[in-house]
């Protein structure tokens, strides 16, 4: 189901355009709307980043043109009150993937390869989690996390986080075990591996590209999920960097909302670098996140 | 699907139960495997829908042992004129804009890439429209109320460039809802964009030469044959941009508190103040039971989707 899906919604097969002979605007035009749109998309990003090398005195100017000299030094300042919010968003990011990947690695392995009695019965409860949006459990969710006293801390984080992405990575993960060839196995088994070497050495190898893409896709939610975070952690000190930004205002003195506008910018930055580093598995995930619900 | 030939063995003269036991006994390290999956389930998931149920009957402050309160809370939900009177209202003109926004602009961007010959200026566009998806939300909806504002704001000093009246934008009741549906304008959604153009590229080229050859213009042929053949994409991409919104309260949460005058709330916000504001837990667990409900149909509408989807793909 979800599978047959994805392939569809995820693989841009470029197939051969048809070229010249056929009677089509020419790119000419096309480039000039598209470049339209993508402008005025980009008309508030741009305006963020003007914004961010400005200083007061700039902005009560012009707000909305670009003035010059550009004030760099905002970035100097935002990135130091900046800094410990990325430390915590990094650990927040590490732990919650780690812990999820980690879980949904195993469960998609023993479901996709080994006939265990109740093999279906733990699927179907896996997949009944896709019917259960996030809003219903939000609040109970809360205070189970307070009744575990995990509120206020870094496993309050990482474990209901990890929970919420296993569905999804199970049904992905268990769908390409089960297409590896058994025979893969069956020469491991002859040459004595046990079955955790075999998951190590033959399917997770394999799964690199695929358990890439769930890493990409899971750090891109960690990091600008604001609502959880603002729920659980009463210390603003352990704010990961995307709620930092709404403390800047205070940290910066009140003089400075140029340095406010480059915290803003600051934030966005690791999920650009994300982005810059792996494009290919980030649209892939982003593509065959359409299937989540 | 059968997936491995290590079929369990069936010794004989075993009664089934003793057969049970031996696969279980054989294959224990499956349920180990899966032990920290179901832990975290369970503790965070299982549990939580199964108390969201059973608290919305009660009278729950979250904390203390709660009493039973029968159908008191669906009541106050439903005679609510904030919760329902207008949240729900919002909600559903949300719901519509989102409609809109996530098949009209994000469908032309792509039924104009699709039309772009040169794979490098495609490939140009396609990154450009993906991008924004990068910018954290919450950084997106302070950025927009700063465009919003009132006396310096980027939108008035155009109205007032223009020789127009300035807005009051999202301080006042009469406009803040449209501001919320007006953020994010062109609304050209990469994630959309990048799925109705996958589906334009899946189209069979045979097809296309067929309509060319016939004489369809490129209009003719974008309402004739590309929009039919992508109507499963649209209609994953709505269900799920609705399912979407009808949870989010990002605006809400971080500027409106759903006001002015109760002109923003929507019903998830309504569930996450009367929780987390007013200790009213009984009441938020109704609410997330009412979204639920709205939820699980849209779930099954878009299933039977993806099922005309495959249907599609296999002729």
């Amino acid at each position: 189901m979800s599978t047959a899906d994805m392939t569809q919604a995820t693989s841009p097969k470029r197939v051969s355009r048809p070229r010249r002979r056929f009677r089509i605007p020419s790119d000419w035009i096309l480039s000039i709307i598209l470049g339209l749109l993508g402008f005025l998309t980009f008309v508030p990003l741009l305006m963020l980043l003007q914004l961010s090398l400005k200083s007061e005195q700039q902005m009560a100017d012009s707000m909305w043109l670009p003035t010059f000299p550009f004030r760099w030094v905002n970035y100097v300042k935002a990135s130091r009150v900046m800094g410990p919010y990325m430390i915590n968003s990094a650990v927040f990011v590490l732990g919650t993937v780690t812990i999820s990947i980690i879980c949904s690695i195993f469960s998609a392995f023993a479901l996709a390869r080994y006939p265990f009695p109740g093999r279906e019965f733990f699927f179907i409860a896996i997949l009944g989690l896709m019917m259960i949006p996030g809003i219903l459990t939000l609040i109970p969710r809360f205070v189970v996390v307070v009744n575990l006293n995990l509120n206020n801390t870094y496993p309050g984080i990482w474990l209901p986080m990890a929970a919420g992405s296993q569905a999804f990575q199970i049904i992905v993960l268990r769908t390409f075990f089960a297409s590896i060839a058994e025979e893969m196995f069956e020469a491991g088994r002859l040459d004595g591996a046990s079955e955790g070497r075999m998951l190590r050495t033959i399917a997770l190898p394999l799964a690199t590209p695929i358990l890439t893409t769930l890493i990409v896709l899971q750090i891109n939610g960690v990091y600008s999920e604001f609502i959880w975070p603002i729920m659980v952690l009463s210390d603003p000190t352990r704010y990961p960097a995307i709620l930092g930004v709404l403390r800047l205002g205070q940290l910066i003195t009140q003089r400075d909302p140029g340095a406010q506008y480059a915290g803003y910018v600051i934030a966005g930055l690791p999920l650009l670098l994300l982005f810059a580093l792996s494009s290919r598995a980030f649209i892939r995930g982003l593509t065959s996140g359409a299937i989540k619900m | 699907m059968e997936i491995t030939r290590e079929e369990p063995v069936a010794a004989e003269g075993r009664s089934r139960w003793a057969e049970l036991v031996h696969n279980i006994r054989r294959y224990w390290f499956c349920y180990a495997m899966m032990s920290g999956t179901f832990i975290l389930l369970i503790t965070f998931a299982y549990y939580p829908a199964f108390s969201a149920f059973y608290h919305s009957f009660t009278n729950w402050d979250g904390f203390r042992q709660p009493d039973w309160v029968g159908w008191r809370n669906y009541r106050y939900i439903f005679t609510s004129t904030e919760i329902f009177g207008k949240g729900f209202r919002n909600m559903f003109i949300l719901a519509a804009w989102q409609v809109f926004r996530s098949s009209v602009f994000p469908l032309l961007g792509a039924a104009l890439l699709y039309r772009v010959k040169s794979e490098k200026t495609a490939y140009f566009f396609r990154l450009l429209f993906v991008l924004p998806i990068v910018v954290p939300g919450l950084v997106g909806i302070l950025v927009w109320r700063q465009l919003y504002e009132p006396n310096v704001g980027l939108f008035n000093e155009i109205l007032v460039g223009l020789g127009m009246q300035r807005l009051a934008w999202l301080n006042s009741p009469d406009t803040a809802l449209f501001s919320l549906i007006f953020m994010g304008f062109p609304w050209i959604d990469g994630v959309g964009l990048l799925i109705y153009l996958a589906g334009f590229l899946a189209i069979p080229l045979e097809i296309i030469e067929a309509a060319i050859m016939d004489g369809a213009g490129t209009v003719r042929r974008f309402f004739s044959m590309e929009l039919p053949l992508v109507v499963p994409q649209i209609r994953l991409i709505v269900i799920l941009n609705v399912i979407g919104s009808f949870q989010d309260f990002g605006w809400q949460l971080l500027v409106t508190r759903g006001g002015p005058a109760a002109a923003t709330t929507v019903p998830a916000w309504s569930m996450y103040k009367a929780a987390m504001n007013e200790g009213r837990y009984g009441v938020a667990s109704a609410i997330g039971v009412v979204l639920f409900i709205l939820i699980f149909t849209l779930t099954l509408i878009n299933h039977a989707a993806i099922r005309t989807d495959i249907e599609y793909e296999a002729h």
